[in-house]
């Protein structure tokens, strides 16, 4: 008596296929032409995506794509509104519609300049719109200054409040030096 | 500039055998993306604008005591040859090798730091490692940026991060690479499965010449699409534990397809011996891919009589670059088929 194949149901079966998943193993009875177009049919993608974190849907995930999404926030010029293509870049002179056809930027001040655009952009390739990670030291400690000052700031409050006028003062030119370290450059 | 023929002899660190989950990964590269302010990006500089940045670049590189002695390349004054041994090396893009104007490559000690300088961006630092090493290539860059970043004034917005050329790294401008070796996960056609599961936490998939390549002997490079909202360390995890559950499959699958056809699998890595062995020409391309079957072979202890030392030089020395600097002349892909046939022949004879 031969056995169907159970993923057709149409052809004698003639493999048997072993899946792992999840540490148990299951045995299937093919026929060769399922066995081929499944492979051994771990559902591996499955498996591996269940342990992460998904993300907020991005974009399209090859660089070809890139062009698309440029045209998606860029426009295409035939909106009357896409007069915006003929913004030009006062330091590096490319305008929108050259990084349309280029999709690479000409200077670091363009993601300011364009800078509706390029977000919009960078939201769909990323799935972020913020930075998070390194950056220059120097940028580090800006953001700490900015922190204590904003501190010290709550801290002088309370002392003013308080009437202690000493600690007030003492407070005052801390957040004075900070502030000028900031103007500085200091780190 | 190192003479031709010393390349062949030059080991290629990132090749090494015997490294971390080395059955799989073949290789990790770290690369960070950085420009300076205030200068147009490459293909927008004039020809003096980025004589002036490659030069500032080079002498901070000099300054910024990064480790290790650099040696310079000047890409616009050496053979197209010579280009070509560091783009088969994975030194440098292909891009940068094809290029016009100033452009440098400063390769470090044994290969395992390769910077490239007026690529896409100003400043491309990249770190290449046997094996599965993310962390390891990471802490070099992590620590030669730092020291840069007191002499070179990078393009940072406090929003975006590190401004690049395409927009597609900006952020942290970093990209992890992981070489995979993944014949079994190819057989059984699970490949697409790994690429959306990639897809789905934002990594991408892609062959062995990275974008928009055909994976060539099975090797598959697994990288991080995303470069904005998560910071080094998160893309870093993410891709590690991702490597690890690919590789993970992939064993399972060898161990699998070898209890199940012991014997189909022996053919397969035989056959691949046998024309490697005996043929009269090849290319490249089946080279790389019939080398790729022996590796899987020695791997499994099905062949024995070849060591992974042998197949890492040729997978380098067949390669078009390699192979005319081997032979010490021009040679067109004909001749090249029939040469590189024979160098393979006598390799593997003399195993």
């Amino acid at each position: 008596m031969s056995v169907l194949c159970e993923r057709c149901s149409t052809e004698k079966a003639t493999v048997i296929a072993t899946c792992i998943y999840n540490g148990e193993t299951t045995k299937r009875s093919l026929c060769q032409a399922c066995y081929d177009d499944e492979g051994l049919a771990l559902p591996i993608a499955e498996a591996i995506v269940s342990e992460f974190k998904p993300l907020e849907p991005i974009a399209k995930i090859e660089l070809k794509l890139v062009k698309s999404a440029i045209d998606m926030v860029v426009g295409d010029g035939e909106d009357e509104t896409d007069a915006s293509l003929d913004r030009v870049c006062p330091q590096c002179g490319m305008t929108l519609a050259e990084f349309k056809t280029r999709r690479v930027v000409g200077c670091a001040h363009d993601y300011e300049v364009f800078a509706d655009e390029l977000r919009d952009l960078l939201l769909r390739l990323h799935g972020g719109r913020e930075h998070r990670g390194k950056v220059p030291l120097d940028i580090e400690m800006q953001r700490i200054r900015e922190h204590r000052v904003q501190q010290l700031a709550g801290e002088l409050e309370r002392a003013i409040d308080s009437e202690h006028y000493e600690e007030a003062a003492r407070l005052r030119d801390r957040i004075q030096a900070l502030k000028q370290a900031s103007v500085d450059g200091d780190s | 500039m190192i003479p031709e023929e010393d390349w062949i002899s030059r080991p290629c660190d990132w090749l090494r055998s015997g490294e971390q989950d080395g059955d799989v990964v073949v290789s990790t590269r770290v690369r960070l993306a950085r420009n300076l302010r205030g200068y147009p990006m490459p293909w927008r500089m004039t020809k003096d604008e980025r004589i002036e940045v490659e030069s500032l670049i080079s002498e901070q590189l000099n300054h910024a005591n990064v480790g290790e002695e650099l040696q310079r390349i000047r890409l616009d004054e050496v053979g197209e040859i010579q280009r070509h041994l560091l783009v088969e090396r994975h030194l440098i893009s292909r891009e940068l090798a094809e290029g016009d104007g100033r452009r440098g490559a400063y390769l470090g000690h044994a290969e395992r730091l390769a910077i490239m300088t007026i690529e896409e961006d100003h400043l491309r630092l990249q770190s290449l490692r046997a094996g599965f090493q993310v962390e390891d290539a990471w802490q070099q860059l992590n620590t030669i940026d730092s020291k840069l970043e007191k002499h070179l004034p990078y393009a940072v917005s406090e929003e975006l991060g590190y401004l690049t050329s395409c927009p597609t790294n900006v952020g942290t401008g970093m990209r992890v690479s992981v070489m995979l070796h993944l014949p079994t996960l190819a057989q059984t056609k699970q490949i697409d499965k790994v690429a959306n599961a990639a897809a789905k936490v934002g990594l991408v998939l892609r062959g062995y010449r990275g974008e928009g390549s055909e994976a060539i002997g099975d090797l598959h490079q697994v990288s991080n699409q995303v470069t904005l909202g998560r910071s080094e360390e998160d893309i870093r995890d993410d891709l590690e534990r991702m490597v690890t559950k690919i590789v993970e499959w992939e064993r399972g699958l060898r161990r699998l397809l070898l209890q199940q056809s012991r014997n189909e699998m022996e053919d397969r890595i035989w056959r691949a011996f046998g024309i490697l062995r005996f043929a009269r020409r090849i290319n490249t391309e089946e080279a790389l891919t019939q080398l790729s079957t022996l590796r899987l072979g020695v791997h499994l202890d099905i062949l024995s009589s070849v060591d992974l030392q042998t197949l890492n030089e040729l997978f380098l020395l067949t390669q078009p670059a390699h192979l005319q600097s081997l032979l010490g002349c021009d040679l067109d892909a004909d001749e090249r088929d029939q040469h590189r046939a024979t160098y393979i022949r006598d390799r593997l004879a003399r195993q």
